[in-house]
């Protein structure tokens, strides 16, 4: 209803009593958004969402009501991290596989099948009601079951997930680590679908009505292939001694598209790959570009229209040209479109494999055991150290003793020369997860083979899921290594070039296995009465007959025929 | 065979049962702690303890200490002209119901005033300018209580009507429709809506405002309620409404909402108004800019005018305020501290009544009296003690109404349902509410009010507490028939060889003792 | 007394076992089968807690691990040794828990040369001490349940010799046994009353009446038991394994099927009444404990007969090797077979369940044609013959006595009254 205004008398300024810099909202906030395109060996595009929010995070003193005033930073992330006391967070929903062999490594470091959560958080009394509730805050954000991340499925790495913020070190630096904790947990079941990314669009400033994520359109995105889409949050220096630190949102999304599906052809342009175009940039964004890493050959191809710069082998790894379009200076709408000078696509017969990968699989068969292999291959002609994490979940019980690390082929390559250091959590039934970590140092062009035995555990009859014989799904095991920039991550290292940061000579990589579904033994779920019926039954009949036994005694029956006759024998002789 | 072994093997077997009676009542029993429903239902009788809300009033008769003498009153009586005020107030607000669940006790108090001559200026609104005319007793009572009546009147009804409306009634008066449920902690949001940042870009130092106009007032608040303020920008907040152009001819023409759409502004879907952290209930204020194709945007009162404030307040949310970009306006927007005074009176004013707070001018404005009365106004705070006084009463009144009802329908639903679980700490907090309760109306009646009010805060924090408890929830419901089912198979067959041993050891017995008497005869 | 019988068994029994342990693939079935061997008996569990040991992994702070501290050390030792030690162990001790067996059927049949008996006992020779072990050590439960490797061996081998050593008269190790019997499998602990009446029936030592007897040899129990807890905390460092291991045996937290009753009606239990089931059943086992020693107080052997046989059904992880310690001690009392009625009967059920339990749990697990409750089936069936055999025993020995008592009764019917 109308308000009319207060005369300004009860209102008096008092600039003296409180003295305050004047400052804007978002005077320190920043908002860069790139999209990243790339053709992928196998007639697929790889598709690379980034959208970059930093707010100033003060001096490294913590202040008090340092993040109550937001500008381009979304309200809600800032209320959870400094609500719950997390100093890093990435969340990533992930649908398909992402293919190492054929795609190189992605842009976007997780891509575990299913939702995936790892937080840094600081370490006190209550981290762990914290990590509760921020599973079940972020839960309620993003419209997903994260609120199922529990104790069951939560594990702690020590040498994998290393934080990756300001307070970062790609060495495990027992140092850095003081004053948090890491908590990871895995949805493998989980499906990602737009429930998920409409909230996850309304973190962003322009939202979906201008700039790059106008080009998000559910229907084509969910559509393909492979699509992953992340919030990563972490604390980043502004300057060499980090004497100020401001607090990076990145969301990212990652989608593999195949134009070959459609037409036979490797053509794509932003209508036929997402049904839109790019209207123009996002006015508050500090820098709006579209990437497109170009193939070598000129000849192969024409792009329409026209880049705005090419940066053409500056950087030493980088060996393909670049084509790069800022939005800000483009009035019209910007619909790219790259035509092949082919016929049609034929699949390459052998593409070259990256460097470190892995696949994980089951062995052995039936509901009562079985193992586990993960095979680690190294393409590269030295060794290569990597961190091996697995969390397996307690329904499956590994064996420790049955552990075996071997390379394929070369039996003369002991096993302790390969692991060189072990951490190991065995599982507490209904309670925690195990988590078995490893360093091992991988030999030159080798197949490492991580083996090892469980059982299956026989669940009570409600902890089964309602389609119970279907199964439970494993999470992948997480292979961590860094790698100098190369073939494979060529995508992740011309993103980090044209975002201007700074290229670390070795990037940190990260490969994710499949993920697995065991099937356990179940019982028969239309019995609990009559088992109960059949059991008590035999229990009863011992019971019973002992009791009977033990108490009575016999008697002949006999007897009693007897002394009649014996009487009768007496009347007769009686009378007679 | 021996009767003592089969007696011995009888008695092992039942011990063993018998010891298993109690373990079978520990881990199938439903635990209910029991709860004090007979005081909490004395409480919702209101006959636990007579809740009283006094005033005193200390009225300061000016008397000149060095004058001349016949200016000068004779003598006054204090404390029967005390005695008059109070009757006559008190006949004025007496209520027309018989049923008294309120106590209003009134105490004035009159102080003599003794001020230097050259202060007689300033009193210029006591002396009449006619200076010969003398001031009468009758004068003094008749504007003394106009002013306590008038103050008394709302605040009187307004507590009464909550204490007594013991069946929630719904609350007619624009008054309370508008203000928040009651907590002792709000989140007040900020949001700077901008409806199309294309042409225009927008940005508020909002810290420095807040600090400055908005501080003062939410300390002098906080004892009733505590504030956590944050802001947000929001861009591309689009309108779920279509405003109305209206043409003029003379007069620029601009955009306008009815009265009928503003309760469709707010578009909850798109705009992230929503609290991620939300412990406590929000206030939210919108400063909203219009699209450039929008502007100027303003809002029509029913009878078509637009209103000056452009500002609206929506009852039991917050407020919005729509800012018209000025038309050269290109590029950037921003708002400074002093750019942002205007719009902080106007939130300022809407959380007044958001938070229950009666504006005294309104209040004195049925005052009738031949005299001129002026109020002391406050500058800094934005909030008079006056207005304070009658918002803790009202919010202590709501409390303790709220938690009486809040521990009734805990007791009703632990009753009604006798398998569900109730644990110590809900006990606890039930013991621990009805004790807050009783203090809280001991310190009415010793006219604390600091002390009731945060005792009341505790009464109904407990009493919530307690009943949406995460426990409460949880039913230890399982059918009779199947519990049957469960319990027959084993125990039937077990229970009737024992217990027919039992049956035959006793008639034995009883065989014996009647052949040994029959021997001993 | 050295017979054709004492030279030639001992050794076939181990040479049989050692044989079969170099089998591989019998070896390794049996170790992994469910019939023989249980989450508290496993030897690849044992192995697993072993590892995680030397390793400085706390060995009980896990699902997988549920075996007494002692085995820990015992196996830490041997497997330092050689990986030849262990088949040699095993099959050592199942010899001589045979051994003991010979002892303990001579001790008896001392003890009852001068008891009252039937007419036709008077003429006829009881039964041979070796017949007795060979019957145990040839049977081919107890083979199975030797070559898997199942830590139950130990239980075994300490009921056997508490036994022996109560028909010495040795009150204090004969506690020491028992309570290592308890120590390693929690149910044991009710054997003791009747080695109480062992004692002090047939060692009359000066002027101990039952009561004092009974009142010593619970102190020595109590004190042998704590002796036991307390060196093993030490050894582990924590009071952690009471919960890993007596409390998955009270509590039954793991829920892998035997042939036992309990796995699968904790299965299909509902959560509201499995406390107090667990209780019900637990207080089951013990619930005969009093009345046999009261009633039948004048056989004790026989009512340890009867008490392991009650354990091998009413235990929460039963396997194989408890029926093969409850067949392997029966033979003692052999005057009881002239009256059992139900041996037909008895014998076709444990054929019956011994071939057709693998063949179902292949079915659930493996085929997946067949569900959980056909395994569950032979289950039952099992356990019904040895309920089927238990009442048949204590019938006899009633039966027995009675005829003794009364001569004319022999061979007519009679009724309980």
């Amino acid at each position: 209803m109308p308000w009319k205004k207060l005369p300004s008398c009860i209102l008096l300024l008092l600039a003296l009593a409180y003295p305050v810099q004047s400052k804007l909202s978002s005077q320190k906030d920043s908002f860069q958004e790139d999209l990243l395109i790339s053709p992928l060996k196998d007639g697929k595009l790889l598709a690379h969402f980034q959208f970059t929010t930093l707010v100033d995070a003060g001096g490294l003193d913590e202040k008090d009501g340092r993040y109550a005033h937001y500008g381009l930073f979304p309200k809600s992330i800032g209320q959870i991290i400094d609500h719950h006391r997390v100093q890093e967070l990435h969340l990533t929903f992930t649908q398909g596989r992402w293919q190492y062999e054929d795609w190189g490594y992605p842009v976007a470091q997780s891509a575990g099948t299913g939702v995936e959560l790892w937080a840094w958080m600081k370490l006190d009394d209550s981290i762990e009601s914290n990590w509760r509730s921020l599973t079940n805050t972020l839960s309620g954000l993003f419209c997903a079951s994260l609120n199922f991340i529990d104790g069951t499925l939560t594990s702690q790495p020590e040498l994998s997930f290393r934080p990756e913020g300001a307070k970062n070190s790609y060495n495990h630096d027992e140092r850095m680590r003081e004053g948090a904790e890491v908590r990871y947990g895995i949805l493998p079941h989980e499906n990602v679908c737009t429930e998920n990314l409409t909230p996850w669009i309304k973190l962003l400033p322009c939202k979906s009505k201008a700039g790059i994520a106008t080009l998000l359109n559910a229907h084509k995105l969910y559509d393909t292939n492979y699509h992953s889409m992340a919030i990563h949050i972490r604390p980043v220096c502004q300057d060499a001694n980090c004497t100020s630190q401001s607090l990076e949102l990145v969301q990212t999304v990652t989608s593999v598209l195949d134009p070959v599906r459609e037409s036979g052809r490797r053509d794509w342009s932003f209508s036929s790959l997402f049904g839109r175009e790019i209207q123009s940039a996002c006015p508050v964004s500090d820098r709006s570009a579209v990437t497109v890493l170009l193939p070598s050959e000129q000849h192969e191809y024409q792009l329409t229209p026209s880049y705005d710069t090419i940066i053409e082998r500056t950087a030493a790894q980088v060996e393909r040209p670049i084509a790069v379009y800022n939005l800000s200076q483009h009035t019209e709408p910007l619909n790219l479109q790259m035509t092949w000078n082919e016929g049609e696509f034929s699949y390459p017969l052998q593409t070259s494999k990256p460097r470190v990968y892995a696949h994980k699989y089951m062995t052995g068969y039936g509901h009562e055991r079985g193992g586990v292999t993960v095979n680690i291959f190294n393409n590269m002609n030295e060794s290569q150290d990597i961190s091996y994490f697995d969390s397996v979940p307690w329904f499956l019980k590994l064996y420790l003793h049955t552990l075996e690390v071997s390379v394929l082929g070369k039996d003369h390559i002991d096993q302790n020369d390969i692991v060189q250091d072990l951490y190991y959590q065995p599982a507490v039934d209904r309670s925690r997860p195990q988590v078995l970590e490893m360093k091992l140092r991988l030999p030159p062009d080798s197949v490492t083979a991580v083996s090892i035995e469980f059982d299956k555990v026989f669940l009570k009859y409600t902890e089964h899921r309602p389609d119970a014989n279907r199964g439970f799904d494993v999470g992948p095991a997480v292979i961590t290594t860094l790698l100098p920039a190369g073939d494979d991550n060529l995508a992740s290292t011309v993103l980090e070039l044209v975002t201007n940061r700074d290229t670390p000579t070795r990037q940190n990589i990260k490969v994710y296995t499949e993920i697995l579904l065991a099937s356990l033994p179940t019982p028969d779920f239309s019995m609990p009465y009559n088992v109960i019926t059949l059991t008590c039954t035999v229990i009863a009949l011992f019971f019973g007959s002992i009791f009977n036994l033990l108490i009575r005694g016999f008697s002949v029956t006999e007897d009693e025929v007897d002394e009649k006759k014996h009487e009768n024998k007496d009347e007769i002789s009686n009378s007679s | 065979m021996p009767d003592s072994t089969k007696r011995l093997v009888i008695a092992s077997v039942w011990a063993v049962v018998l010891l298993g009676l109690p373990l079978w009542w520990k881990t199938t029993a439903v635990y209910r702690a029991q709860l004090p429903f007979s005081q909490i239902d004395s409480w919702a009788e209101r006959k636990a303890c007579q809740l009283s809300f006094p005033s005193t009033f200390v009225i300061h008769l000016a008397s000149i200490a060095d004058g001349e003498p016949q200016a000068h009153n004779r003598p006054l009586d204090f404390a029967v002209i005390q005695e008059t005020i109070t009757s006559h107030v008190n006949n004025r607000l007496a209520s027309t119901n018989a049923r008294e669940c309120v106590e209003f006790p009134l105490h004035v108090n009159i102080q003599n005033w003794p001020i230097t001559s050259d202060m007689k200026n300033l009193l210029h609104h006591i002396e009449p300018s006619n200076s010969k005319q003398v001031i009468a007793i009758a004068d003094i009572e008749e504007v003394s209580s106009a002013v306590i009546t008038a103050i008394l009147k709302g605040e009187r009804e307004r507590v009464r009507s909550l204490a007594c409306d013991s069946e929630l009634t719904e609350r007619s008066n624009l008054d309370g429709a508008r203000t928040m449920k009651f907590s002792p902690t709000y989140q007040m949001t900020f949001s700077l809506m901008n409806g199309n940042p294309d042409s225009l870009q927008v940005d508020w130092d909002i810290e420095a405002a807040v600090n400055t106009y908005l501080k003062p007032f939410i300390s002098e608040v906080s004892l009733v309620s505590n504030f956590t303020v944050d802001s947000q920008i929001q861009h591309y907040a689009d309108l779920a409404v279509t405003p109305q152009f209206m043409e003029r001819q003379k007069l620029p023409s601009y955009y306008y909402l009815t009265p009928q759409t503003l309760p469709h502004f707010i578009n909850s879907a798109e705009w992230n108004l929503a609290s991620a952290i939300s412990s406590y209930p929000t206030i939210n204020f919108i400063l909203y800019i219009p699209a450039a194709d929008k502007t100027p945007l303003r809002i029509h009162d029913d009878k078509g005018q637009p209103l000056r404030s452009n500002a609206f307040l929506i009852p039991r949310w917050g407020g919005i305020a729509i800012k018209n970009p000025p038309k050269a306006a290109s590029g950037k927007l921003e708002f400074s501290k002093e750019d942002l005074k205007p719009f902080m009176e106007i939130f300022v004013a809407q959380l007044r009544g958001l938070i229950g707070i009666h504006d005294l001018k309104k209040t004195m404005s049925s005052l009738e009296s031949s005299y001129e009365i002026s109020l002391a106004p406050t500058p800094q705070t934005a909030v008079t003690v006056i207005e304070m006084d009658a918002v803790v009463k009202q919010r202590i009144a709501e409390n303790v109404v709220n938690s009486i009802a809040t521990l009734k329908s805990l007791a009703q639903l632990v009753m009604d349902i006798p398998n569900m679980v109730v644990l110590d700490h809900i006990r606890t907090e039930v013991q621990l509410s009805l004790d807050s309760l009783n203090q809280a109306c001991q310190a009415l009646q010793q006219e604390d009010y600091l002390k009731a009010l945060q005792h009341s805060i505790h009464a109904i924090e407990r009493s919530e507490k307690a009943f949406f408890d995460p426990t409460m929830v949880s039913m230890l419901y399982f059918p009779d028939e199947h519990k049957y089912a469960i319990y027959m198979p084993l125990f039937v067959p077990v229970s009737v060889p024992l217990i027919m041993a039992v049956i035959k050891q006793l008639k034995e017995y009883k065989k014996e003792k009647r052949e040994q008497k029959v021997k001993a005869e | 007394m050295m017979t054709r019988k004492a030279i030639l068994i001992p050794p076939l029994a181990f040479i049989l076992r050692i044989v079969l342990f170099n089998i591989p693939t019998i070896a390794d079935t049996l170790a992994t089968r469910v019939e023989v061997v249980t989450p508290i008996t496993s030897f690849k569990r044992l192995t697993e807690g072993l590892y995680l040991y030397e390793n400085s992994v706390p060995p009980y702070d896990n699902g997988i691990f549920h075996q007494a501290p002692f085995l820990l050390v015992l196996f830490s030792a041997l497997t330092s040794l050689s990986p030849l030690a262990i088949p040699i162990v095993y099959a050592g001790v199942d010899t001589f828990i045979g051994y003991a067996l010979v002892v303990i059927t001579q001790m008896k049949q001392k003890n009852y040369a001068n008891a009252p008996k039937l007419e036709v006992e008077k003429e006829m020779a009881p039964i041979d001490p070796w017949t007795v072990a060979a019957l145990y050590l040839f049977n081919p439960l107890t083979i199975l349940s030797c070559v898997s490797k199942s830590t139950l061996i130990f239980t075994n081998l300490s009921v056997v010799l508490s036994v022996a050593l109560a028909l010495k008269g040795d009150a204090i190790y004969s506690m020491f046994w028992v309570a290592i019997a308890s120590y390693l499998s929690f149910y044991p602990a009710m054997l003791m009353p009747a080695l109480v009446l062992i004692i002090s029936k047939w060692t009359p030592s000066n002027n101990s009446t039952l009561v004092k007897q009974a009142r010593a040899s619970t102190f020595y129990f109590v004190a042998w038991l704590a002796l036991f807890l307390i060196s093993s905390r030490i050894l582990v460092g924590s009071w952690d394994y009471l919960y890993s291991t007596y409390g998955t045996i009270l509590c039954l937290t793991d829920l892998t099927p035997n042939v036992g009753m309990f796995w699968y009606f904790f299965i299909e239990m509902f959560d509201q009444f499995r406390n107090f089931f667990l209780v019900v059943f637990q207080l089951h086992a013990f619930i005969f404990v009093a009345p046999l020693c009261i009633k039948i107080r004048e056989h004790p052997v026989f009512v340890i007969i009867v008490l392991s046989g009650m354990m091998s059904i009413l235990k929460s992880y039963p396997s194989v090797g408890d029926a093969a310690l409850f067949l392997g001690l029966l033979p003692v009392h052999d005057e009881l077979f002239k009256y059992a009625r139900y041996g037909f009967l008895v014998t076709n059920l444990y054929l019956y369940s011994a071939a057709l339990a693998p063949i179902f749990w292949h079915l659930w697990i493996y085929a997946g044609s067949g569900n959980a409750n056909f395994f569950y089936a032979i289950t039952l069936v099992y356990n019904l013959g040895q309920v089927l055999l238990l009442i048949d025993l204590v019938y006899a020995v009633l039966r027995r006595s009675y005829d003794i008592a009364n001569p004319h009764t022999i061979g007519k019917e009679v009724v309980h009254k």
